[in-house]
């Protein structure tokens, strides 16, 4: 009943518009994107910088590869935001392991932290991640 | 693919919640359905409200998941006729779901969050999301702002068949999508061209900058969805007592988004009281209604034990001061520049200056929109009003804020592209 009431010419509008919105939002291409990389890697790989400004990328990274049982201590710029929302946790952190990411630049802390801790993971210098020794 | 079917899945899911006929609760008198996205936008509405009662309760998301469960059994097997009517197979619901998906598919790919999501309003989700109740509250970061946007989120990513966090802001799209089919049902009219109008909208509105988990799209809809009760009840005349009620419950959920909220949804109060014709006894009632709904916000804060305030941004017992210091000639220019870069940068402002000014040159009778321009005026004069009573830099505040506020408190501006789309449909 519906259909039979539909004019062509304003239904040809109706595809058109669909058309331009997959289009303007490049729908096919994120499909096969989400197709391709699970939901943690376009995390690591689009939403955010990996080692930069904010470093979220490389807790994402952090997060995949490693097991913490709690949020590991966060060392970040005093500007940056708090980043434990990205454990979707809201359980304290725990100093087993520590992310030193690259806006911090106090070389003074980072050698006395490797008195105690170890360097398990290292992206060019710039974003580590420590263990306890 | 396993990625896409979840997407598809939790869409239908969230629409079978919408499709529960909460609504009938209010509106019982109506026998059938007749206006589709109406009565899914009220579902809406009473769900959001039900969900918020749930919280007062201290109750956790867990036991509230399971009192909505038996609630929905409940209203489906009560109003079993109506539920069997909306579950049939309609093109509406099939073009409702096929939109929603197309944005939950972009949403989906670009997750990332902006600023205020990642302090805020996320680590409140995730506190709903852990089972905590509104008590814990005060263990966040600004505990004073409202939390009726984490609380969906958090409810809905719950609900979810894999915990991925996007899968709870999937419902802002749903919250964005029905404000909008519901505002272009005004026009009143069904056939093809009203589709392609709610394409259009959703073209010039949609950006997935409003999705990033803060909360303006969620004011911008239930501003919206509150303009259409007051459009029904000032320039309609339908003065149904159900009108009023949705109207209420939807300034009740802007309350309960953002502390700015709280003005906005007396901003759309004022004009119902002056323009409405409904007797004085219901004006009253609607006075006392909305009185105890701004009271409720407050006192569900100090019960809790909670921050009262709205916030720390401004200092309320030196706010005149300040406002009478900063206010010169520069500042307002400053502002009134920023307010019309805003408008052109939102292509649904524009949208509907333009038409309003084609329908000023064409002579129409504008008189009607009274209650939107009183709306209008009290909404410029806040954000000029916040902005120059504001303890902080002028410069960064606007700079980092007034888009987004200009976004969400302009929404009932859409309400002059009605009687252009009503001439289109007579076309």
């Amino acid at each position: 009943m519906f259909i039979q009431k539909i004019k062509k010419p304003k239904l040809n509008l109706l595809f058109l518009l669909i058309f331009i919105i997959i289009i303007t939002h490049s729908l096919p291409k994120k499909i096969f994107l989400i197709y391709k990389n699970s939901f943690i890697d376009r995390k690591i790989n689009f939403a955010y910088d990996y080692c930069g400004k904010s470093s979220t990328g490389y807790i994402f990274n952090l997060k995949k590869e490693y097991f913490f049982r709690n949020p590991p201590k966060i060392i970040n710029n005093i500007s940056n935001l708090n980043q434990y929302w990205i454990f979707y946790t809201n359980k304290k952190y725990n100093d087993e392991y520590i992310i030193i990411l690259s806006n911090y630049k106090d070389n003074k802390v980072l050698k006395n932290l490797l008195d105690t801790y170890d360097i398990v993971n290292n992206y060019k210098n710039d974003c580590l991640l420590l263990k306890k020794k | 693919m396993k990625e896409i079917f979840i997407i598809i899945l939790s869409v239908l899911v969230f629409n079978v919640l919408l499709l529960i006929p909460f609504s009938k609760i209010i509106n019982f008198k109506a026998k059938t359905v007749t206006n589709f996205y109406s009565f899914l936008s009220e579902n809406l509405i009473v769900i959001f409200n039900y969900l918020l009662l749930l919280t007062f309760l201290n109750l956790n998301l867990k036991n509230i998941l399971i009192v909505f469960i038996i609630s929905s059994i409940f209203f489906s097997i009560i109003f079993k006729k109506t539920f069997l009517q909306l579950i049939k197979f309609n093109i509406f619901l099939f073009f409702f779901i096929f939109i929603v998906f197309l944005l939950s598919v972009d949403l989906s790919y670009n997750l990332t969050l902006y600023w205020d999501a990642q302090s805020m309003w996320l680590p409140k989700a995730i506190m709903f999301f852990e089972n905590n109740t509104i008590n814990d509250l005060k263990k966040f970061l600004r505990p004073e702002y409202p939390y009726l946007g984490s609380l969906i989120w958090a409810f809905f990513w719950k609900l979810s068949i894999i915990e991925y966090e996007y899968l709870g802001r999937i419902s802002y799209i749903m919250c964005f999508c029905l404000s909008i089919f519901t505002f272009i049902d005004l026009a009143q009219q069904k056939n093809v061209s009203y589709f392609s109008i709610i394409l259009i909208f959703i073209l010039c509105i949609y950006d997935y900058w409003h999705f990033r988990g803060s909360q303006e799209i969620l004011i911008f809809s239930f501003l919206l969805l509150s303009t259409k009760y007051l459009y029904l009840i000032i320039v309609e005349n339908d003065l149904k007592t159900h009108n009023l009620i949705f109207f209420l419950l939807s300034l009740n959920l802007i309350i309960w988004t953002k502390n700015e909220g709280l003005f906005f949804s007396t901003f759309l109060f004022i004009p119902f009281l002056g323009y409405s014709k409904y007797e004085i006894k219901k004006k009253v009632i609607s006075i006392i209604i909305f009185l105890f709904l701004i009271l409720l916000r407050f006192g569900i804060y100090e019960i809790n034990d909670l921050r009262v305030g709205l916030s720390p941004d401004f200092q309320l017992d030196k706010i005149f001061s300040i406002l009478i210091s900063n206010i010169n000639l520069n500042n307002l220019v400053f502002i009134l520049k920023h307010i019309i870069f805003s408008t052109i940068k939102f292509p649904f402002i524009l949208l509907s200056i333009i038409v309003f000014i084609i329908l000023i040159l064409q002579k129409k009778d504008l008189k009607k929109f009274n209650f939107i321009y009183v709306y209008m005026c009290l909404n410029i004069s806040f954000i000029i009003f916040v902005y120059l009573s504001s303890t902080k830099d002028l410069n960064f505040m606007v700079e980092t804020g007034l888009n987004r506020l200009v976004f969400e408190s302009f929404a009932p501006i859409l309400i002059f592209t009605l009687p252009y789309i009503k001439n289109l449909f007579k076309k």
